[in-house]
């Protein structure tokens, strides 16, 4: 890098690097293809069949996902979709890192994933199995599809990781707490490799009827397209997606010696709590402050070192507004900021993974992705938000925020290898 | 007895998304990898389509796909033997 001043790293402690990336979003399967999609300012959101009878009938799934073809015929149906989303996303990014099951110690590879609703939908399915035809109707595979930490008791299957596993439940801050505890893991030496990530799928009518009685939801039936549109002054709501990413974690010094390809590198990493509602950010912003400057202290870097923010960004009225001033607030107007959920619609528990994803992608491509439908700045916003084009720049330092229900905040700080 | 083994096979490739050339009559539920959560399910699956009540544990996964049609068949037989019985003393009364 450059002139070398914004490498000094946090405390001495090791410094974790990022060396692979798997994506499975709305934007597409693949971080090619994901890349591409962000880069596009184009919203996935569109009109979902399977909501037909939601109060709020579109949405972002992923397109094209085939688990059968995917996964193979007994993972189709015994996995519940937020594990299967994880799992090709996990197989993306170790592919990506060049590291392979059996030629590495199984005991210190770790997963960490982020989640929230786990598999909402085996349990409405069972419900309606109990009231039709009786407890012994009730599938035998529905408790394992529930639970939300079998994210990573199934990626532990799948690759053989028997080191450290959790989840990380922290709504839709849960994916950056992920990476976050999985950088921390290997700083205390639990293990040599972190599979970190995030994923959710939760678009099933009940869980939507109860996102949408929150009054979170945008209500821009005639125009999906146009709905998700963070940071923008006519924005009503966010458009509820699904879809996980996923970044393997290494020491530099192993990456290194090993000869991996280091996409980035995780500089710092902070999180803080409200503690003030279950669903409305405290009003100043408080926590999320709190959770920035921590991770601006964990990197050894200040507010002027930072080129680019990937926000929470949720198009929700409260969302945007509170993020915006606590980012004019920390950091200025100079860095260029972005929300890829105007692409990509609102992952919850995942988003923050697919964040990081993307942040890394941006210090590499030195390009920020416009956010997608964003015509009038709300006043109120004072940052500098990228629009209608992908920006050029050179970009050394890289922030990632996200703020989830139960007043979690949590943010990164990212660099370049 | 080929009958019921047919259905099986269908009920495993189809709801079940087991590759159609990997079932025999001579597989075990284990060889297709059926563990015991899954097994209780295909007990599910086949219960809704032959119409019988597989009590817990009368299919195993180590039993075969012919092992099954065995079970299936007396499970029929019997069923038709109880309501032929309900039905004699029904008419009888």
């Amino acid at each position: 890098m450059p002139g070398g001043g914004k490498r000094a790293g946090g405390g001495g402690a090791c410094e974790v690097a990022i060396t692979g990336l798997g994506l499975v979003t709305p934007a597409g399967i693949g971080v090619k293809e994901n890349w591409d999609r962000v880069q596009s300012g184009v919203s996935c959101a569109t009109t979902d069949e399977a909501l037909r009878e939601a109060p709020v009938g579109f949405s972002c799934r992923v397109p094209g996902f085939d688990a059968e073809a995917l996964l193979g015929g007994l993972l189709s149906w015994q996995l519940e979709r937020f594990v299967q989303l994880a799992v090709v996303a996990a197989r993306q990014a170790l592919e990506d890192s060049g590291l392979e099951q059996g030629t590495w110690d199984g005991t210190r590879v770790g997963v960490v994933f982020g989640n929230s609703l786990g598999g909402s939908s085996s349990v409405e399915r069972e419900h309606l199995a109990l009231l039709d035809g009786g407890p012994r109707k009730v599938s035998p595979l529905m408790i394992p599809m529930h639970l939300v930490n079998m994210v990573a008791g199934y990626v532990a299957i799948d690759i053989g990781a028997q080191g450290p596993s959790l989840v990380t439940a922290a709504a839709c801050a849960s994916g950056t707490m992920a990476v976050g505890i999985g950088r921390d893991l290997l700083r205390a030496g639990s293990c040599d490799v972190v599979v970190a990530g995030g994923t959710e799928s939760a678009l099933t009518p009940l869980l939507i009827a109860g996102f949408s009685r929150m009054g979170v939801l945008s209500r821009r039936a005639g125009d999906p397209g146009a709905a998700s549109r963070p940071f923008d002054a006519g924005r009503d709501g966010f458009v509820a997606a699904e879809g996980a990413g996923v970044l393997v974690l290494e020491r530099t010094e192993d990456a290194v010696a090993r000869g991996a390809r280091v996409r980035g590198v995780v500089r710092g990493y902070g999180c803080a709590t409200d503690a003030y509602h279950v669903s409305t950010p405290e009003p100043d912003g408080q926590g999320l402050e709190r959770a920035l400057r921590a991770a601006l202290a964990d990197a050894g870097l200040g507010a002027r070192d930072v080129d680019h923010v990937n926000a929470h960004g949720t198009s929700t009225r409260v969302n945007d507004l509170t993020e915006g001033r606590v980012l004019h607030r920390v950091l200025g107007d100079r860095p260029l900021v972005t929300s890829t959920k105007g692409v990509t619609g609102h992952p919850l528990a995942a988003a923050g993974a697919i964040e990081a994803a993307y942040t890394v992608l941006a210090l590499e491509h030195q390009a920020v992705p416009p956010t997608a439908n964003l015509m009038n700045l709300d006043p109120g916003v004072e940052i500098n938000v990228v629009a209608g084009a992908p920006a050029s720049a050179p970009i050394e330092v890289a922030v990632t925020t996200s703020m989830g229900f139960g007043g979690h905040n949590a943010a990164l700080v990212l660099s370049a290898a | 007895m080929k009958k019921i083994e047919a259905r099986i096979t269908e009920v495993l490739s189809g709801k079940f998304k087991v590759t159609p050339s990997a079932i025999d009559p001579g597989a075990t539920f284990a060889n297709l990898n059926f563990d015991s959560l899954a097994t209780i399910q295909l007990a599910l699956g086949l219960e809704e389509e032959f119409g019988v009540i597989i009590e817990d544990g009368e299919l195993s996964s180590l039993m075969t796909v012919g092992d099954a049609a065995a079970l299936i068949a007396d499970l029929i037989a019997a069923g038709k033997a109880a309501a032929g019985k309900a039905a004699a003393g029904k008419a009888a009364t």
